[in-house]
């Protein structure tokens, strides 16, 4: 079976074609650099720019994976959470596609692409390479940060999830505090490069204290994370320090601001292991590219899978993923689909 | 009297902030502001269809999606 999915929940509009082994045969992302000048994503400007890509996109993983449209056994794309205009854009060609030629379509949660991002096959070290449940799973991108507990292909079960920003906002707002540039966290961790993550303590909510980054015991064991405090914590640090002292300290805050946010992740992955005895973590959203995070990773005592930062990120391919353990609908039954901006389909 | 274009359509809600925004400095500075809607002229529609709302004055082109009212107001003091 033949794969073709799609993906536009936010900024990316992307297109997959992936076998039900898990294969996959092409994958491509456009991102959008048009919301840089304005420090975030605009969703209307997004919608736009879906509507102008998608087609091209499409035809791209097809022409890649060497495939006509006629050789397409179903059609998958992700129906939420995510910037709704977005979302319906991709919705709204998937159905297309698949009403086309009477083909099924798998509507896809966009979390549960990111668990099934582990779930594809890679080239890796020499290797072909998945990861398979049971595992837990960190998802921190610009819009989620969760933890799941991943039992089989089909779902996952939610042990936390942010009460407040994503840590990948967290780590753009800091950026724009600090003037950097949109999307900050690349930035952010360029400059934190030179300097002392112990510099300066920031909250970090954590439940259990661990020495010199000023860990508090705010939520008990609760799995769930809050990176607010985080984030005002280093804008009253800016207000206390002169302008010669904030651009001489700069790379000390980046340093301290990163450290307290990759602790927070890893002090909630640590705990959920602890819980679960799992002992099998998953990695996936935008933040699993930073080198911080990918450090303490490896001194995790447990079995860690990052997979390739293009499967991090937001990708259609981790969509056909998922597609390939989801009950799809045949035509015309889903000509009626809504996409949702906020929470989770039900299992 | 100096003429501010405002390229927009209906339903776009970027426009209607756009047009706010306008018509606030408008009370200040009067200027005149002349809307286009690009879906009368294919040629506009092609040329600005996922930018608007763009603002021009004159041929030149100052904004797309957002106005900087700072920015505008800066521009049409030193002209006015």
């Amino acid at each position: 079976m033949t794969i073709l999915a799609l993906e536009t929940s936010c900024d990316d509009t992307c297109a997959a074609v992936v076998d039900d082994d898990g294969t996959i045969r092409s994958n491509v992302i456009s991102s959008q650099r048009v919301h840089d000048r304005f420090g975030g994503v605009v969703p209307e400007i997004a919608s736009r720019h879906h509507l102008e890509l998608v087609n091209i996109v499409v035809a791209q993983s097809l022409e890649e994976a060497s495939i006509t449209l006629e050789q397409v056994d179903l059609v998958a794309v992700t129906q939420g959470p995510g910037l709704v205009g977005a979302l319906l854009v991709g919705l709204s060609t998937a159905k297309a596609l698949a009403a086309a030629r009477e083909l099924p379509l798998a509507a896809i949660d966009h979390l549960q692409g990111h668990v099934a991002a582990n779930f594809l096959v890679f080239d890796r070290d020499g290797g072909r390479e998945a990861f398979e449940p049971p595992f837990l799973c960190l998802i921190a991108s610009g819009g989620h940060t969760l933890l799941a507990h991943v039992s089989d292909h089909e779902g996952f079960q939610t042990l936390g999830r942010t009460l407040d920003d994503a840590a990948g906002e967290a780590f753009d707002k800091g950026a724009r505090m600090l003037g950097l540039g949109y999307p900050g966290g690349p930035a952010l961790e360029r400059l934190a490069e030179a300097g002392d993550p112990d510099a300066f303590e920031f909250p970090t909510s954590g439940s259990r204290s661990r020495g010199g980054r000023g860990a508090t015991r705010a939520f008990g064991r609760s799995l769930d994370f809050s990176f607010a405090g985080l984030k005002t914590s280093l804008l009253y640090k800016l207000r206390e320090l002169t302008e010669v002292e904030r651009r001489e300290r700069a790379s000390d805050l980046a340093a301290s601001y990163q450290a307290a946010i990759v602790e927070h992740l890893m002090l909630r992955a640590e705990e959920a292991l602890d819980l679960t005895k799992l002992g099998r973590l998953a990695v996936g959203g935008g933040v699993a590219a930073n080198g911080e995070l990918r450090r303490r990773l490896a001194e995790l005592g447990a079995s860690v899978h990052v997979p390739p930062s293009v499967l991090c990120t937001d990708n259609a391919a981790m969509i056909g993923g998922a597609a390939r353990f989801t009950a799809a609908l045949p035509y015309p039954d889903y000509l009626g689909l809504d996409a949702y901006a906020t929470g989770e389909r039900p299992r | 009297m100096t003429v501010v274009t405002l390229y927009s359509t209906a339903d776009c809600h970027l426009c209607v902030e756009a047009r706010a925004a306008l018509v606030g400095l408008q009370s200040d500075l009067g200027f005149e502001i002349f809307e286009v809607d690009i879906t009368t002229d294919e040629a506009l529609h092609r040329a600005y269809f996922e930018r608007i709302p763009v603002v021009a004055l004159g041929d030149e082109e100052l904004f797309e999606y957002f106005v900087d009212e700072g920015a505008l107001r800066e521009r049409l003091q030193a002209i006015l």
